[in-house]
Formats: structure tokens, sequence, C-alpha cells
């Protein structure tokens, strides 16, 4: 039996012209928790789809437990004992637990009825693995009724329907909040003194820290080093994914703002989501922080009038406003990047050009009719002020890594002149590189008179680039804190999780 | 080992035959036609022939122009050719019955294929039925009314005017022709150089998205199968001139005829794709089709066989269009 479960032997893969792997030697030891960090395109994915068989390599061979596999297609794999959670969720919604674990592989009676599903052989088997993972879900209950986190923990139960030996997780904790993080490396530290080898893709460092034995850093394709976990230090690492020297922390500017540009009034969305008072002023980064699942979405959404709220007042520049479609807030210079990119965001068959312009037509046009001039002049002047990295304008955007996708839907806002912003999650998915990149753009239009409302579920973010937070929790906005280098992240990350009293103005801020 | 790379040979031509029809390899399809109608008849290959082909294609191109721009917005409307055979009964029972001048005739008949394009538009947006199902229903709702306006019985229609939309000619050009001709470069005006048309790509690509960034999704959607009732009064009312009478059972394949050249010209049912060149090619196909086969004398039934192979050749050169470019990424 070999120390190494699993290595690949110069691995290399292109699409189309881009060479996206180049050679890479990787190695997973038998019972560790590897991690794997790397950019966006840095070829994380691409390595992880070739080891689990959804592409296959150019060149290069894989190995496992000492012998070559020849792994061409995802059945390769899963017959190897490799099981991939990816990001999104491979659930039906409208099946039991059970029936989601088996995933076809019943359990049947035996004789005449062997084409009878034994449905409880079948629960039986799935919630002993529920309880082995220290679990409090019912086997029979439907996948569509379960919370995000415990959607994901049957994905994992999913893949313990037979023993594997290789888990390989695709950044599964962007969904979860910090208990729920917790909770899934505690569990995959049970799996690990059970002998089963874990790859662990993260963009977030602090996990890496936290869970893992080694870390493997990828960059353009090419393995930059693997270092044991206890050596690496945050400074280290973020210089060898960007090839360049930056700083972990990122420290904001001074801010002066200006006139009130948004304020609600005791807005009532619906049940959950109600009492909001909020203010944004132009100049000013304001973030809403919270745990996943607070209601952010549906307030976000109210505030851009797609969901008409049933009570309370918005005020858009001092004056009272009924937003009665996103149409409406665009017309009042209201800006939205939405939490999910592709379903939300993007038009994803369409070139960068028109993913920018689509929401200035009236600026780029007369009478109906485009001025292409007009547009590409536009379009041009915001992939420059944004640094987008693409070929031309004229590049499909669903070619573009994601976070030059975020600065395209960014710069569509800025293009039709908004002059208020909403972003919710606006680095969700998105590279280290890019991040700062997007902060220091955000910081920019601020400076400028813009205003921005930030929702976001990370506190370093709100932390490092926000002027004025509040804390959203079970749908209300339970506290506000004026940001300071000095202000207490503990008692932000407290009112949270609901740990205290609500309370207003804890470091002098007070409402205007 | 021989055996093997045999194999390989074989696949990778296939490969290619595969490669050429889905990337514009309609224009090599419809050539391929041509030629094989050539040696097949004498009749075939002539200008006359070919400008009855142009004429009789007339019919459903006209509407194939709307009917792509819904397919672009990720909708789709069966209920076209029930609406020509409508129309044509509408005209011969009431209109020519009741004494109206023939302009206020023409205009009526349009106001009522725009009606039906509202309902669809409704029943798409307000009502949230799946385009499919929505015109589904309203296709049979109007071919039942058809029916029960015209007892089933085609009525000739006197009025010279309304037989000129259908054999009348501009210059030496066919009246359907020009028709068919000036839908056909609107649309792709309209697609080309227009906030319009931007907006139907988009809403095709993604309605979410596009409504987000301030589009008025709904709006747009009901314009479009306003505009495809539009024009299936056109096609209906050259349907009823070609033929001189109306034709309550006609159109019973023109709806499908449609679809099929939208999709064999590259629009995607998922939506946010297509263009006119190339659905003006599939119209051509489904025309020479149905001419060379009459010619040949193809039994009828044995036609309708043929176009539903073409009907899923369309839709399974969509899906492999799709698999290259999912691979792609």
């Amino acid at each position: 039996m070999s120390d190494i479960i699993l290595q690949t032997k110069g691995i290399c893969k292109s699409f189309g012209g881009t060479q996206a792997l180049k050679g890479i030697d990787f190695q997973l030891r038998r019972g560790e928790i590897h991690g794997l960090i790397g950019e966006n395109g840095a070829g994380k994915s691409t390595l992880i789809k070739i080891i689990s068989g959804s592409y296959v390599r150019d060149e290069g061979e894989i190995w496992i437990d000492g012998k070559p596999a020849d792994i061409r297609e995802p059945k390769d794999s899963l017959a190897l004992g490799i099981r991939v959670i990816s990001q999104e969720f491979n659930l039906m919604g409208d099946m039991s637990v059970a029936e989601n674990m088996c995933a076809g592989d019943y359990p049947c009676k035996g004789g005449a009825l062997r084409w009878v599903i034994d449905r409880k052989r079948m629960n039986e088997e799935a919630q002993r693995i529920l309880n082995d993972l220290g679990e409090q879900i019912r086997a029979e209950t439907l996948v569509k009724k379960l919370s995000v986190a415990q959607q994901q923990t049957v994905e994992i139960a999913k893949a313990l329907w037979e023993e594997p030996k290789i888990l390989i997780m695709d950044e599964p904790t962007a969904a979860l909040n910090d208990q729920e993080t917790k909770h899934l490396f505690d569990l995959l530290r049970r799996l690990k003194a059970r002998g089963v080898s874990v790859i662990f893709i993260t963009h977030r460092l602090q996990e890496q820290f936290e869970l893992t034995d080694r870390i493997t850093v990828l960059r353009d394709g090419s393995l930059i080093g693997v270092l044991e976990t206890k050596e690496a230090t945050a400074d280290g690492l973020a210089t060898m994914m960007v090839g360049k020297n930056i700083s972990a922390n990122y420290q904001k500017r001074q801010s002066s703002a200006g006139d009130v540009i948004y304020e609600t009034r005791d807005l009532w969305v619906n049940d959950q989501v109600r009492q909001i008072n909020l203010q944004v002023r132009r100049g000013e980064i304001v973030s809403i922080f919270g745990l996943l699942g607070q209601g952010q979405d549906a307030l976000s959404r109210a505030l851009i009038g797609d969901i008409r709220p049933r009570s309370g007042e918005i005020y858009i520049r001092g004056e009272k406003t009924i937003l009665r479609s996103p149409r409406d807030a665009v017309r009042h210079k209201i800006g939205f990047v939405s939490e999910d990119r592709k379903k939300a965001g993007l038009l994803l068959l369409q070139t960068l050009k028109r993913n920018i312009s689509v929401a200035s037509m009236n600026k780029i046009s007369r009478k109906g009719i485009i001025r292409s001039g007009a547009e590409n002049e536009l379009v041009n002047t915001w992939i420059e002020k944004l640094r987008i990295k693409c070929s031309s304008s004229s590049q499909p955007v669903a070619s573009l890594s994601g976070g030059n996708q975020q600065k395209a839907l960014i710069a569509r806002w800025l293009a039709n002149d908004s002059e208020f912003i909403i972003l919710n999650l606006p680095t969700r998915g998105v590279d280290i590189g890019a991040k700062y990149d997007i902060y220091q753009i955000l910081e920019d239009f601020c400076a400028a008179g813009v205003g921005v409302l930030i929702i976001s579920l990370e506190l370093p973010e709100v932390l490092g680039v926000s002027d004025r937070i509040y804390v959203m929790r079970d749908g209300r906005l339970v506290a506000e804190y004026q940001n300071s280098p000095d202000v207490d992240s503990d008692m932000i990350m407290a009112s949270a999780v609901g740990e205290i009293q609500p309370e207003k103005g804890q470091t002098g801020g007070e409402h205007g | 080992m021989d055996k093997q790379t045999k194999e390989i040979g074989v696949k990778g031509i296939l490969q290619k035959i595969v490669d050429i029809v889905a990337n514009g390899g309609l224009l090599v399809f419809m050539v391929l036609l041509v030629v094989f109608f050539t040696i097949q008849s004498p009749y075939f290959f002539s200008y006359n022939n070919f400008l009855n082909i142009l004429q009789s294609v007339s019919v459903i191109g006209i509407t194939a122009a709307g009917i792509m721009l819904v397919i672009i917005s990720g909708g789709i409307d069966l209920s076209t050719g029930a609406q020509m055979a409508f129309i044509g009964c509408f005209i011969a029972e009431v209109i020519i019955g009741s004494g109206i001048p023939w302009y206020i005739g023409m205009i009526l008949s349009c106001v009522v294929g725009m009606g039906v394009g509202l309902i669809n538009g409704l029943l798409v947006t307000y009502a949230g039925f799946v385009p499919f199902i929505a015109t589904l229903g309203t296709m049979n709702i109007i071919r039942g009314a058809a029916y029960i306006i015209s007892n089933a019985q085609a009525v000739y229609i006197s009025d010279p005017h309304f037989a000129w939309m259908g054999i009348g000619k501009i210059g030496s050009i066919p009246v359907p022709v020009v028709l068919f001709l000036t839908a056909f470069i609107v649309t792709w005006a309209v697609l080309k150089f227009t906030v319009f048309g931007r907006y139907v790509y988009s809403i095709g690509g993604n309605p979410e998205a596009s409504r987000l960034a301030g589009i008025n999704v709904k709006a747009i959607t009901i314009s479009l199968y306003v505009i495809t009732g539009f024009l299936a009064s056109i096609s209906g009312m050259v349907l009823s001139g070609l033929a001189g009478s109306s034709v309550p059972v006609a159109g019973e394949s023109y709806g499908t005829d449609i679809v099929t050249a939208v999709l064999l010209g590259g629009a995607s049912l998922r939506g946010g794709k297509g263009n006119i060149a190339s659905t003006f090619v599939g119209v051509l196909v489904i025309g020479i089709m149905n001419n060379g086969m009459t010619l040949l004398s193809v039994p009828q039934f044995w036609q309708i066989f043929a176009k539903g192979v073409l009907m899923l050749l369309a839709v399974a050169l969509d899906q492999l269009r799709e698999r290259r470019s999912a691979a792609r990424v």
C-alpha cells in the first residue's frame, strides 16, 4: 500500500488556443486533507475535472494507489472511489434524502421482487450514514425542505453511500455561515480519521489554515508550490497565488460623505424582512453584514422595486419615491448587481460589449436606433477604467473569468451614470486580485459622489471597505456601527449571530 | 491495430461531415437538395420554377420572420398556421358578405391577427403559461373558429384586391415574394440596428437578468407575439389570394413548417440565438423540399413524413451546436 493515494504526472490540457494546465505534478497522501488554492482561471477546476473524468487530459498520467489509472469518463473515477462535491448541488428537491443519497443505486428486494425498491432498507442505510455524520436529518425528508447547509450535508452523505477513497470538495463553504462551516470541518476531520483523503478547494485562506494538512498553489495552469500548512503564511500564499506582493488586508481610505441619496423609512417587505431603516449618502460605502439567509436577498430586491414592500417609504435624493419595477430603479439611476452573476446578472450568450451597454441604451441610441460609434466609445472607456481583461469588447462574456465578469456588471451601472449602486455579494467566486480591484473601483466612484450599498457575508470584507456597517439578523437591521480601525469586530459578529441584545450606535453611529 | 485506425478514419470523416453541417452547412445542404432535384426532375431547374418556389414559400416565409423573433426571445408560437386559415375564412365569410371596402377589410384582418397575438402574449407574460401550451391552446381555438364560421367549406373570394395579395405582381415580381423579402429585410434591420432588437436577444438569453437591467420584458414579449399575429394575417391573405378562396383546412402543416425552417436556420429553442440570413435559407430549404417532392409526385403523406424527419434533424443540429459550444468553454 502506497503512501500516495493519488498522483498526477505532467497533466496538460488545452481549450482552443489557451493552455489551461501546463504539466501538473500533484500528489495527495492517504488520509490527508489537502488544500488546493489559486485565483480563478488558475486551473483548479480543470484539474479536478480531469481527475473526476469530466474532461479528458491531453497529456500526462494519473496514478491511483500506485497504479496507473485511465480516467476518461466520470464513471471511471467513480469506480476508483473518487467523489466530487461541486459548488452547485446535484440534488432532486422533490425526492427524499435517502433517494438522493443512493442516486439510482437503489437497494432492491430479493427473489421475484428484485425490481422493487426496498424502501425500508434504503432508508435505514441512509439514516445510518447520516447518524454517523452526526446529523439531525431524517432520511425520509424531502430535500427541498432542507436548508442550504443541510443540503450540503446530504451531498456529502451521498458521496459516502459507497465509502469513497478520495473526496474532492470545490468551494463547499461559499454558501455556509460560520457555524455551518465549523460543522463541515468537524465532519471532514472525522472522515479523515476514517482514512478518507480529501482535496479541499476554497478562496478563503483562513479556512485553509484551519483545516488542511498541506496546501498546493496553482497559478496560470502551473503548480507553483506545495507547503505544509503549519509553515504557510497568508501573505506568502497570497503572493504565490497572484505572483506579486500584495497585502492580505485591505486598508480603506478616508471618505467624505455628502447628501443622503437613498433612504428607507420603516420598510416592511414580507413576514421576515421588516422595520428596515437605512440610509446611504453620496460618497459613502455602507455594508449590510449578516449570516446567510437573514432576508438579505428579499431586502435587496425590495430596494430596487422588484418586490413591492407592504408598507414603509423609500426616499431617493430626499424625495419620496415608489419603485414599481427594477426599470423604475434604473430610471432613478440606481444600479443593482445581484447575488447570482450567471442567473440574474450576465447575458451569458452575448458579448462583453452588450453586457456593459444594455442598461445605457438611451445614452447610445437615437429614436430607437443604436449608434454603434457611441456604444463602442462608451464600452471601451469603461473596459479601460475598470481594467477588464479581455481580447476585445466583442469577446463572449462567458469566456471571461469570474472577476472580470463581475467587473463587467459593475461597469454596466457605471456606464449609465448610476448614482447609487447596490451590490449583493460583490466578490462571491472572485479571486483575490480581482477582489481588490473591485474594492478599489467602488472607492474611486464613491469618491466621485456615488453611493454604494454592499450586502456581504464576509466580515473582513465589510471591515475593509465600508464607512458604516448595518448588521442584519432575522430580517431586521439589528445594529449599526461607524467603521474605524478600532471597531470591535467581535461585537459585530456577536450581533449578527444574536448573542447580544441589539444595540444601536455602538461606536458613535447615529441616524442623520 | 489496423481495424482501430480504420475506425478512427471513419469516425474522423463523420466528424468532418458533422462539422460542416453544424457550421453553416445548411447552405451546403440546400445546394445538395437543388442538385438532387435537378437530376431527378427535368422541370425543377428553371427560372419559372424558382419563382414558383419563392412564391409558395412566401406564405410561411412572411410569418417565419416573426416566429424567429419569438424563438430568439425564448418563446414559440404554434398558432400561426391556424391563424392563416382563419383569416381566409374571416375575409370570405365576414368581410366580403358585409360590403365593407377591401382596404378596411385588410386592416380589420390585421387587427384580428394582432388581437390573437395579444392574447398569446398576455397568456405567456401575465398568466405565466409556457408558450408551447398557451399557443397550442389558441391554435386549436382558432382552428375551431375557422371551421365554425366557414362550416369547413372553402368559399370563393371574388374581390380582386384580395386575389392581388396572392397572384398580383409588382413589376415582374409576385406580390407575396415582395412581402416575404420586405418582412425579412425589416426584421434584419430591427435586429441589427435597434434597441428593440438588442432587447429581444437579451430577453431570450436571460429574462431575469434583462428585467433587473431595466428592460420591460413583458411589454417586449407581448409585442413580439403581436408582430407575429400581424404577419400571420398577411400570410393568411396571401394564402387565400393564391387559392382564390378561403381555405379552412389550410395551414395544417404551416405552423410546424415555419418552426422547422427557423430551427434549421440555427435559432435555439433555449432562446437568445438566431439570425435572419440563416433563417432565410431555412425557409428556402422547406420550399425546395415541398416543391421538389411535389414535382417528383411524392405522395402527400410521405411529404409530411419527410418533413417530420427534417424537423427532428433541425433539433438534432441545435443540440449538436449546443454541445460543441459547451465543450469549448
